[in-house]
């Protein structure tokens, strides 16, 4: 039991670091072509470059990524785009994708408040979560399973995950609507549902915790009340 | 609670110890203690035929029913 039990929180940890190391790595690959496709560049290329960089100046300007859905799918033939195994320009239809919106001015300081509080809030939140979890299986490791703090635990670990749900879904529909206010595609929507389907599962699995902490929480009443029985 | 353990009465009356009574019906001190002092969730049929027999007496002696009173504010 104890051997499935450490493969179990291996496997999560490794899970939780893939998920921090998803996000460094995509940001790597990115700053890796950047880098080959400045080494690359002629001084023409290089003074062009610091023009089209502007645009991510969000010191000048409203930056945002949303997400968008075709509504008219039928008419939206313009998107072309080199297939670079062939060398061809090739019709696309994007039906959901991920963008950049400049818009005139910069995002007001109220906007940008609530952006940095909410992901400091986060921050905190997934220590808080980790911290519980460890704390949860340090104590399972020492046979002290079913105890009044494992459930505080778990039912910490489950408050913990849905906040975090809650505070990730409300900084994407506050780009949302920022990105509305400042940009309206023509036959694309905003997708104000993939910030919710994006981050369901924790909310899912918030709601697994404290379902699990309520278990613990009975199984606990029931075996004081047999302890207690004379 | 409202179910009132008064087996600390019945003892005084029969003037026997704590001790003396759980060894009489086979129950360690600690249980019978928290018995006495009304923690118990549950006693079983066969222990209070136990403690009848020791103390002689009817389980309505040693267990009370009082109504809660809810207290409007």
């Amino acid at each position: 039991m104890k051997k499935k039990f450490n493969i179990l929180c291996v496997t999560m940890f490794a899970v939780i670091i893939l998920y921090i190391a998803g996000g460094f790595t995509y940001s790597g690959v990115i700053a890796y072509h950047m880098i080959k496709q400045a080494a690359g560049m002629t001084v023409t290329d290089k003074e062009k470059l610091k023009n089209d960089i502007e645009i991510f100046d969000n010191t000048k300007y409203t930056l945002c990524t949303v997400s968008m859905i075709p509504y008219n799918i039928f008419g939206n033939k313009e998107t072309t785009i080199e297939n670079t195994l062939t060398g061809e320009q090739t019709q696309i239809m994007p039906v959901k994708s991920m963008i950049f919106v400049k818009g005139a001015n910069k995002t007001s300081w109220a906007t940008d408040t609530a952006m940095t509080a909410t992901g400091l809030i986060v921050l905190v939140a997934d220590i808080f979560f980790l911290c519980s979890l460890i704390m949860f299986i340090r104590n399972v490791r020492r046979h002290e399973i079913f105890e009044w703090k494992n459930v505080k635990l778990l039912r910490r670990m489950g408050t913990a995950l849905i906040a975090i749900f809650i505070l990730s879904v409300m900084t994407e529909w506050i780009l949302c609507a920022v990105a509305s206010g400042i940009f309206a595609p023509k036959g694309y929507l905003i997708d104000w549902f993939t910030p919710v389907s994006e981050n369901i599962l924790l909310l899912g699995t918030g709601i697994a915790a404290m379902i699990m902490g309520e278990v613990f929480s009975c199984g606990l009443q029931m075996r004081e009340e047999q302890e207690l029985t004379i | 609670m409202p179910i009132i353990v008064n087996l600390d009465v019945m003892m005084a009356r029969r003037k026997i110890s704590l001790g003396d009574l759980a060894a009489k019906i086979d129950l360690t001190p600690a249980n019978l203690s928290i018995l006495k002092t009304g923690k118990a969730k549950a006693v079983r049929f066969s222990t209070l035929e136990a403690i009848c027999n020791a103390l002689d007496c009817q389980p309505g002696d040693i267990l009370e029913y009082r109504k809660e009173v809810k207290q409007e504010a």
